[in-house]
């Protein structure tokens, strides 16, 4: 079986000002290919950490390592135009367009002339703005959603192996950020980076994260996947950190695939013939069929696949025994 | 007037020509200094309030003052008192803070947020210069190189009084001679000169704040 390799590994690393750890010997890896979050409350050490990797920050005790070898070894430039960077204030260049602002790194590494605007108009596409509408726009015209999608267009450019994302949501009004959520995992299926996601907002990391580092104080407290730390979270913090969330969280992180039924159903209303389309698949949550009975007074509600076909059905009774106490 | 103007018409070319000469000189000189002084003050940070603190004084003795000042210092160094030298030294020494301070504060005001993006993404601190923080902020520098020349057109005036020329020289020989025309015939002159660079930069500095930039 393929080992997944370490991408990312921070050993031990602490991070001091004056007298006082921002960061106190932390220690976590991040696979290829994943995404892993880190989340904690403001002042917890996470982007201080975030910002080690790209050494923008530099450790006061520790290693971190990329790829096996000592960012340290690198040549500082090189190695931060090797890897994408977003923070949420977004930071574009107002004076250049749009193209030249995701074309910056390209151009920095002296890509060919060719190459650079087809790959801009490329990336434009991937982050959903039509590239003859946004190419030679200017970033005071667009609006926050929009200025960032070309933050994230920005720190795809060069097609880095792992991205650095600061809270890039942040700034933006729910439904936006929510949009950009859905966005950025299909994007992240597509193009398969590994990312190191900071915020603080716990459904973001929940809908986003393979895995999460729950931080407060500098320390790592948990570290695993969303339903892990949901579902046993490790000690007073973390679930006073989730607080009340605690429930709504494990409903977003449970799919249908595991209380649905494949057994032929007696009878099912709601299939699609009260000109509601069937939105529900295997990998919905539970938080959307509780939804789906609120709305409607089936028993069941069918699953389908994304070719449209049936390939299941999920009972209330079957959502309710999950929501009893185990 | 035409008669004054047939007697005295060339020579109010020549002055104004001396005039301006001294005024774009010395404030060249000034905009060599100044610019990289200022984009230096904001690297060393600790050392900007002193700088920025001494130009300041210099800017606040008055010209006349700083005219007096500086030629006892030439004459410790056996440089030239009279003539073109001492009174550009003057000019140079006033036209300094103006664009100091606004290079330094242009570049100081870019939001930090541009900053950190230039610098995660890979820029070195060179092309974040070049290719960041002086685009932005050439509106601000281009209004202090602006004040500087205005000043310096009102400055250069006294350069009469020690031999260096320009339209001083009718000024106070219409004093002299308590000669109303002689008076007029240079500071008209001096002052649409004046006027004439103010709003000659001022779309100069419009120019170069494109409304995209405006946030």
């Amino acid at each position: 079986m393929p080992q997944a390799r370490q991408k990312i590994a921070v050993r031990n690393v602490s991070r001091m000002f004056g007298d006082a750890y921002a960061v106190k010997d932390i220690s976590f890896e991040v696979m290829e290919g994943e995404t892993l979050v880190l989340i904690g409350t403001s002042g917890c050490g996470k982007t201080t950490t975030m910002k080690m990797i790209n050494r923008l920050v530099e450790p006061t005790g520790g290693t971190i390592e990329i790829d096996g070898r000592n960012v340290r070894e690198f040549d500082v430039i090189g190695l931060r135009r090797g890897i994408g960077y977003v923070i949420q204030s977004v930071g574009l260049f107002p004076h250049l367009t749009i193209g030249r602002n995701v074309s910056v790194v390209p151009e920095l590494l002296h890509w060919p002339r060719e190459k650079v605007l087809s790959r801009v108009d490329e990336l434009l596409s991937m982050v959903g703005l039509e590239p003859d509408l946004y190419r030679d726009r200017f970033p005071a015209e667009l609006s926050g959603g929009q200025q960032q999608r070309v933050g994230v267009a920005r720190a795809l450019a060069a097609d880095p192996p792992v991205i650095l994302m600061d809270e890039p949501f942040g700034a933006l009004d729910p439904i936006t950020r929510e949009q950009l959520q859905d966005e950025f995992l299909s994007l992240v299926r597509r193009i398969g980076k590994t990312i190191l996601f900071v915020t603080h907002d716990i459904f973001e990391a929940a809908r986003i994260g393979d895995r999460l580092a729950v931080m407060d104080q500098g320390r790592i407290i948990q570290c695993g996947t969303p339903r892990e730390i949901v579902e046993r979270p490790a000690g007073g913090f973390v679930r006073n950190f989730l607080g009340g969330h605690r429930f709504q969280l494990s409903l977003l992180l449970t799919h249908l695939g595991e209380v649905m039924t494949t057994e032929p159903a007696e009878e099912i209303a709601g299939d699609g013939s009260d000109g509601r389309p069937d939105h529900l698949r295997a990998d919905s949550t539970l938080l959307d069929a509780l939804n789906y009975f609120k709305e409607n007074g089936s028993d069941a509600i069918p699953i389908r696949n994304h070719n449209g076909k049936r390939i299941g059905f999920v009972r209330r009774k079957a959502v309710c025994d999950w929501i009893r106490p185990a | 007037m035409f008669e004054f103007l047939s007697e005295y018409g060339k020579e109010i070319v020549l002055l104004t020509g001396e005039h301006i000469k001294l005024t774009l000189v010395s404030v060249g000189a000034a905009i060599l200094f100044s610019v990289p002084g200022g984009i230096a003050l904001t690297r060393f940070g600790k050392l900007a309030a002193s700088v920025l603190g001494f130009a300041s004084v210099i800017q606040t003795v008055p010209s006349l003052a700083l005219f007096g000042l500086v030629i006892p210092l030439l004459m410790a160094v056996s440089l030239p008192i009279i003539g073109f030298f001492p009174a550009f030294l003057a000019l140079f020494l006033y036209a300094l803070l103006p664009i100091l301070r606004n290079t330094y504060t242009g570049i100081r005001q870019v939001d930090p947020a541009i900053r950190e993006a230039a610098e995660g993404i890979g820029m070195t601190d060179m092309q974040i210069l070049r290719k960041v923080e002086l685009p932005l902020s050439l509106p601000v520098i281009m209004a202090g190189i602006r004040t500087s020349v205005v000043i310096s057109v009102g400055v250069a005036t006294l350069a009469a009084l020690i031999g260096a020329g320009g339209l001083g020289e009718l000024i106070f020989r219409g004093l002299r001679t308590i000669n109303y025309k002689l008076m007029l015939a240079g500071a008209v002159p001096a002052a649409l000169l004046a006027l004439a660079f103010d709003v000659l930069l001022g779309r100069v500095e419009r120019w170069l704040t494109p409304r995209r930039i405006s946030r």
